[in-house]
């Protein structure tokens, strides 16, 4: 198990009806730490990520350990 | 950086997304001294974490957790534990919850009632926030531990 964890609770808030799937994107940006102007973030798409949790399943929660 | 990607063509898709960082994680059989302080009369709540990946891999495999909270003298915390969707328990929001005098226990099973009762999918994985109430100044001992790690 990592240190850190992202979750993607997949929850009607306000909508009604079914409520539709959601898969979660993750990228780690080295050394952006201690920088007050880092700019070169890669924002995370389906060419370019470093990970990805999809289960397919509208009723189940995504998770992602980055580490 | 984290992205959400819709999947479901023609629908909206709500979510909730929440991160969760190392200094508050709970560890299997690694027991943490806390100390409780508190300002004012209101009960306050201090928050960890684990996550059960045991039946990811397969449903079928068993698990068994248990998250228990030890003091000295009159202190008396209580546990309250959500499962599952990551919000912070309170005693008005909870799955689970222990709140007897003194120490307090919570057992998290594969055998238990709920995970059917509730159409919980234990497959998916299992967030599980605890939640340590205390009305007072003093000192806990919070552990996590299962019998799989214990024989």
């Amino acid at each position: 198990m990592g240190e850190s964890m992202i979750l993607l609770n997949k929850t009607q808030i306000f909508g009604t009806g079914e409520n539709g799937d959601t898969k979660l994107l993750m990228n780690i940006e080295r050394d952006a730490t201690g920088q007050r102007t880092y700019q070169n973030w890669v924002y995370p798409t389906d060419r370019r990520r470093g990970s990805e949790s999809a289960t397919e399943n509208s009723a189940w929660p995504e998770i992602i350990e980055p580490c | 950086m984290v992205g959400v990607g819709g999947l479901t063509a023609g629908k909206e898709s709500s979510y909730r997304l929440r991160g969760f960082y190392g200094l508050n994680k709970l560890k299997l059989d690694t027991p943490r001294q806390e100390t409780a302080f508190v300002s004012g009369s209101d009960d306050r709540y201090d928050y960890y974490w684990f996550v059960i990946t045991d039946a990811v891999a397969d449903p079928a495999v068993p698990f068994e957790y248990q998250v228990s909270v030890a003091t000295q003298g009159g202190f008396d915390p209580d546990l309250f534990v959500s499962l599952r969707d990551g919000r912070s328990p309170t005693a008005e929001d909870y799955d689970l919850a222990s709140t007897m005098t003194g120490a307090d226990s919570i057992r998290i099973s594969s055998e238990d009632a709920y995970w059917a009762e509730r159409g919980w999918a234990k497959e998916a994985g299992v967030v599980v926030v605890v939640g340590v109430r205390y009305a007072a100044q003093g000192t806990y001992t919070l552990v996590l531990t299962s019998p799989e790690t214990q024989q």
